[in-house]
């Protein structure tokens, strides 16, 4: 046997994955399913369009977030956390850029106890005022801790940079943001986009007839009707900054933030960005953290990635580097980012990225619950599964000169905003 | 119920096959009995930077991650004070792969003299980013040596100290891997659409002629039972004075260990736990507290730690801390708490089992621990602990004099 040759092995190049199904409640809230029924646990996650995109001031998606199961007209802050965690279950609010969600992880026999717990928060949320001063309060506190770490003030100058002082998708948050916000502003938003407006409800694990049928019961009666859609009238910079320093006095590592406003997974380029972002920092055998990290040992990490929100899209590299080595580390980020249009990648790296990405597709589709997330991520942008199909087979047919010439529209390194946070 | 199958390999390799028809991905793990707890006290931090060191390639293979990705893998590894742990999920028709890549970074690594000097700097800058370069980072590293006098329990994974990772030669390496990273010292887990009968050949085939070890015993110092209470200050450039207390329990294979994992969830898994609704909305002296356990082999600690609001003392914090525990000790939880805290735990466990990776690491680590079978009984040891239980291990255990206290002080 000779250990040097590596076993061979038939990986299949088909794309096989599990898709949703749907059906309609009988007030046609939209219900996305996947089933699998050897499960005894089941994910339920209701969907709200909105979002942080639609708040008038900041942080206030997500304090109506996290205040959603603080108290109802019904139940207390005290009683909600009883009737969820009694049965062994686990809620969870969150506002993103552009929907909030309130997810539920429970064993399939407990949902018919839970949601009407669940209906209450969505008909009749009451945002009392102490559990407002208490968010206010902590939230202040957690904050200060989080300005103590250099990765929190490079990532809040970057979308600072990105998006300017007043866009929505700016997330970049001041002391002053928590005092701003009142028991008003979270009704006026809850009564706008949350309170009896539409939604979408994914159900993925145990999704029985037995479970469809508990949901209609629960949620099929809800009167409703579509929230206030105003598009977005915020417009990015238009030139941000090129190098920004935020100082962070002591710190023994920099965080570093590069980046600029890119295409989305609408664009026709996208798939061949992707497979070039991959390439470039996207996964442990990538040329940032093959140069940076495993040759040089500048970093612990260093990786890049692509953001696609609704109204934008970004595409970033983020590291935390020895504070001697944040010069050094640049220079190699554009020497790695020049290579990506100078130089034809070879037919052996393009074929490890191929693989790569494709496994990772598969991997990411295993489970119904990772394949629901894959179909929310469409389902949000608006997409459908055309989008995974097109994608795999342009990763199968990506060629060296297509990377170069998507490289040299997309990957300029002149272009990229720099953040340095550190001492 | 995770069903399985197990098979010992003439060298000691211990093999552990869970069938799983519902995934195209295959899981494969294997966990190396040695830990942090295994290091000399001069060469602390020595498994983890050999965790590092693993992926520098071995013997036959001059790369492990290249061969992988192109068969559209991927890898990880974590290490604990008990064990290192080192998973890949691939697609299933790989699976021969994964092995092949596995099995030569045990028969012997390539011990390149580069890769030891990068790594060390990885590690170096690891330290930075975890412990030294974030607020509270070094809580464990004083907590350790503080609550420990004799366990190798008494450094993190990390090290006592960075000098030791500077200053780790080839010749150490050498000596560590062939004395731990033996096939009679390791587990392997396979959870996939497959079964032994398919994989056993393939095993053999990579794994077979890798030659056995010394038996290691696995024996370690063992703490004295802590007499008289310890504490600390220290003052650091931070926002918020925090407080950490931690008391000794019992090991991982203590029937008690689950009701000290049950107590830290009354305490503080949830909305509805003691703390969340007594200290951080009622009283509101902390913005943050929690209780948990570690989950160390030998007896390990059972941890408090608050972030205190600006207004509370580091006093009425320790009051706030002690009358939650004396409570207990007086008039036990309720159990109504008790059956919350086991359903959480319940629906976790359900959780983890719709997860093939889950499965394979929880399958390997339970081998390690015990038996691979501990990841079905768990939930009934679970079930089976009472409110009387709860109540005799407070008093047992949450005491004075085996306490040890960290006050984390905000430099003003």
């Amino acid at each position: 046997m000779d250990r040097t040759i590596a076993p061979k092995v038939k990986v299949s190049e088909d794309f096989n994955y599990v898709k949703v199904k749907s059906e309609q409640l009988d007030n046609d809230i939209p219900l996305y399913y996947i089933d699998q029924p050897e499960m005894d646990v089941i994910k339920l996650e209701c969907i709200f369009k909105g979002g942080m995109s639609t708040q008038k001031k900041p942080l206030l998606a997500k304090a109506v977030a996290e205040l959603l199961k603080e108290g109802t007209a019904t139940y207390s802050s005290e009683q909600i956390a009883a009737q969820i965690e009694a049965k062994g279950a686990f809620l969870d609010t969150t506002a993103k850029a552009d929907y909030l969600s309130i997810t539920l992880y429970a064993l399939a026999d407990q949902l018919i106890h839970l949601l009407p717990t669940l209906r209450s928060i969505i008909t009749e949320a009451s945002f009392p005022e102490e559990e407002l001063q208490d968010f206010i309060d902590n939230g202040k506190q957690k904050f200060a801790v989080n300005n103590e770490k250099v990765s929190f003030l490079a990532k809040n100058e970057f979308m600072q940079q990105l998006f300017g002082e007043n866009h929505p998708y700016n997330d970049k948050l001041a002391l002053e943001d928590f005092d701003s916000i009142n028991r008003a502003d979270l009704q006026d938003y809850y009564a706008d986009y949350i309170q009896n407006k539409s939604f979408s409800v994914m159900l993925s694990g145990k999704v029985g007839e037995d479970e469809k049928y508990i949901l209609n019961q629960h949620f099929g009666s809800l009167d409703l009707t579509t929230s206030k859609s105003e598009g977005m009238d915020f417009k990015p910079l238009e030139n941000p900054n090129k190098r920004v320093k935020v100082e962070k006095k002591g710190a023994s590592q920099a965080a570093l933030r590069l980046g600029k406003l890119s295409i989305g997974k609408q664009h026709e380029d996208f798939p061949a960005l992707f497979f070039l972002n991959t390439l470039f920092g996207g996964f442990f055998g990538s040329r940032l953290m093959t140069n940076i990290r495993e040759e040089k040992g500048y970093t612990y990490g260093i990786g890049s990635g692509l953001m696609s929100l609704n109204e934008a899209a970004y595409f970033f590299i983020s590291s935390e580097i020895g504070a001697n080595y944040v010069e050094e580390t640049l220079a190699e980020i554009q020497k790695e980012m020049q290579r990506l249009s100078e130089e034809l990648i070879t037919e052996e790296e393009l074929n490890l990225v191929k693989r790569y990405l494709q496994g990772s597709l598969m991997r990411s589709f295993d489970g119904p619950f990772s394949a629901m997330d894959r179909y929310k991520s469409l389902y949000l942008l608006g997409l459908d599964y055309n989008y995974y199909d097109h994608l795999w087979s342009e990763f199968s047919r990506m060629t060296a000169e297509k990377l170069q010439t998507t490289a040299k529209k997309y990957m300029r390194f002149d272009d990229l905003s720099i953040i340095i946070a550190g001492a | 119920m995770i069903h399985f199958e197990e098979k010992k390999l003439p060298n000691g390799l211990h093999l552990i096959v869970h069938h799983d028809a519902t995934t195209p991905m295959v899981a494969v793990n294997l966990t190396y009995k040695v830990g942090a707890r295994d290091e000399n006290p001069e060469r602390t931090g020595f498994a983890h930077l050999f965790e590092h060191l693993m992926f520098g390639g071995s013997a036959n293979i001059p790369s492990y991650d290249a061969p992988l990705q192109s068969v559209g893998g991927e890898n990880n590894a974590f290490t604990s004070n008990d064990i290192t742990n080192y998973y890949v999920t691939l697609p299933k028709d790989a699976l021969e792969t994964a092995l092949w890549l596995e099995s030569d970074r045990m028969l012997e690594l390539a011990f390149s003299e580069k890769s030891l000097e990068v790594q060390r700097n990885v590690v170096i800058e690891e330290f930075n980013q975890r412990y030294l370069n974030q607020p509270y980072g070094d809580v464990y590293l004083l907590l350790r040596p503080l609550a420990y006098l004799k366990h190798p329990y008494r450094w993190p994974t990390i090290g006592k100290s960075i000098e030791h990772i500077r200053e780790a030669t080839m010749e150490e390496v050498k000596d560590f891997f062939y004395r731990f990273y033996r096939p009679n010292n390791a587990v392997l887990s396979i959870a996939g659409n497959l079964n032994m009968d398919e994989v056993l050949p393939l095993v053999e085939k990579w794994f077979g002629d890798i030659p056995a070890g010394e038996e290691l015993k696995h024996e370690y110092p063992q703490e004295e039972q802590q007499l008289q209470s310890r504490e600390l200050t220290v003052e650091r450039e931070v926002p918020l004075d925090a407080i950490y207390k931690v008391f000794h329990m019992p090991d991982r294979l203590s029937p008690d260990y689950y009701a000290f994992d049950l107590l830290s969830d009354i305490l503080s898994r949830g909305d509805a736990a003691r703390f969340n609704r007594r200290l951080i909305k009622g009283k509101k002296l902390f913005t943050d507290v929690q209780a948990y356990i570690g989950g160390d082999f030998d007896p390990g600690l059972f941890s408090m730690s608050g972030f205190l609001n600006p207004n509370t003392s580091m006093e009425q914090a320790n009051k706030a801390l002690w009358e939650e525990i004396e409570q207990i000790k007086k008039e036990g939880v309720t159990e109504d708490e008790l059956q919350m805290a086991k359903n959480k735990v319940i629906t976790t466990h359900s959780f983890a089992q719709t997860s093939v990776l889950n499965k394979a690491m929880g399958l390997g680590i339970a081998a390690v621990i015990h038996n691979a079978n501990l990841v079905n009984e768990e939930v009934d040891f679970y079930k089976a602990v009472t409110t009387e239980d709860i109540q005799r291990i407070a008093k047992d255990f949450l005491k004075e004099s085996n306490s040890t206290t960290l006050y984390y002080k905000a430099k003003k």
